[in-house]
């Protein structure tokens, strides 16, 4: 299964969408702001990046805008996940995310939507390996 | 000494809309862990759990259901008066809306012995334009509305093509007492159920909202049918 990495300042939210993509059987990394998202970057590519929009210091827009400009990133896949409706749409409509979805997230909308954009990723990868 | 009355200064919503804004935000992080690990435990996902526990848990669930509920309702009637609503366009299924919508409502009307029925006329066309999201609030609005005023029964959710889609949400509750009849969608008003003993919750702004949002959208909600044996609101909006 793939690897997600959760990018959330409140706490319980992490630990809780961790239980439950761990549970089917993700390989799940937790990081509490942009700035720690930036450095866990460095030394990890994620298939699916999990990413609050409303956190306090580097934003979630400015965390999105830096994964969409590193190369060694293009096939991670990043859903926006936010307390506010039309603030998840625009981030999906402007900046490029793949997948936007409202709090409450539920376990089974949470493992549908990271499957659909992990399932889309792996297809994309596959057909970029030479040979 | 006399107190003149101070004349009264124009209200600005900037400020309330600005605060429960950030208030939505805040809420929905831990209602949202809550809720989703209520889900967890309740399916059973970390141990399984004796018929006891899981009840508890469930009812732990209905409740952060209910929740998020009452602060959807309380955000957008807010955005509503304060001319800060937005509807959204896109295309949607209305039958998937629909079936939506009971999987949503199914525990609460299961807790109360309730059926919750969903038909959809072969008239109605497979895609709709418009704000689903909106839509969706309205009819769930209806929806809670119904199961709360009734007692046991059923409440029967249906949608026809006629001129545009109409959706009647019918209950079997008491029906309302027409003194009750001009406050029906105040905001904050909480009706008694007829005078039987119903016991109703919720905010008092679930109508109101939906009228508002349905007025949003150049729609017409009205209470099309009441009587003893129940009520039949409708929806009826130009596609």
């Amino acid at each position: 299964m793939g690897k997600v990495l959760i990018v959330d300042d409140d706490v319980e939210i992490c630990e809780t969408f961790s239980d439950i993509l761990t549970h089917a059987g993700y390989d799940v990394r937790i990081v509490k702001s942009g700035t720690e998202a930036f450095r866990e970057l460095r030394r990890v590519i994620p298939d699916v990046v999990l990413l609050d929009m409303q956190m306090p210091g580097v934003s979630g827009v400015l965390t999105l805008s830096f994964i969409r400009h590193l190369s060694r990133l293009t096939h991670t896949k990043i859903i926006i996940i936010s307390g506010h409706p039309e603030l998840a749409a625009s981030a999906k409509a402007v900046w490029g995310a793949d997948l936007s979805l409202t709090k409450p997230v539920l376990p089974k909308q949470l493992l549908e939507a990271v499957s659909l954009v992990y399932d889309n990723q792996a297809r994309v990868a596959r057909a970029s390996q030479p040979g | 000494m006399t107190i003149k009355p101070e004349s009264p200064e124009p209200v600005s919503l900037a400020k309330p809309v600005r605060l429960l804004r950030q208030a939505n935000h805040d809420l929905r992080n831990p209602l949202n862990a809550l809720l989703a690990t209520a889900n967890m435990l309740s399916e059973g996902i970390y141990e399984p759990l004796t018929a006891g526990q899981l009840r508890a848990v469930q009812r732990m669930e209905r409740s952060a259901h209910r929740m998020v509920w009452l602060l959807d309702d309380l955000i957008t009637y807010v955005k509503a008066e304060a001319g800060e609503l937005e509807l959204a366009s896109g295309e949607y299924d209305p039958r998937r809306l629909l079936d939506t919508i009971k999987t949503e409502c199914q525990a609460t009307a299961e807790a109360k012995d309730i059926t919750l029925s969903v038909g959809t006329a072969e008239s109605v066309p497979p895609t709709f334009s418009g704000d689903e999201s909106a839509i969706r609030h309205i009819i769930i609005a209806l929806t809670w509305n119904a199961i709360s005023f009734t007692p046991y029964g059923t409440v029967q959710i249906g949608s026809e093509w006629c001129g545009g889609w109409l959706v009647t949400v019918k209950d079997a509750g008491p029906g309302i007492p027409p003194t009750e009849l001009p406050r029906l969608f105040e905001p904050f008003w909480r009706g008694k159920g007829g005078g039987s003993p119903v016991p109703t919750s919720g905010s008092g702004l679930g109508l109101a909202t939906a009228r508002a949002v349905a007025k949003l959208m150049r729609g017409q909600l009205s209470l099309a049918e009441n009587g003893p044996r129940g009520c039949i609101f409708t929806l009826h909006l130009p596609i």
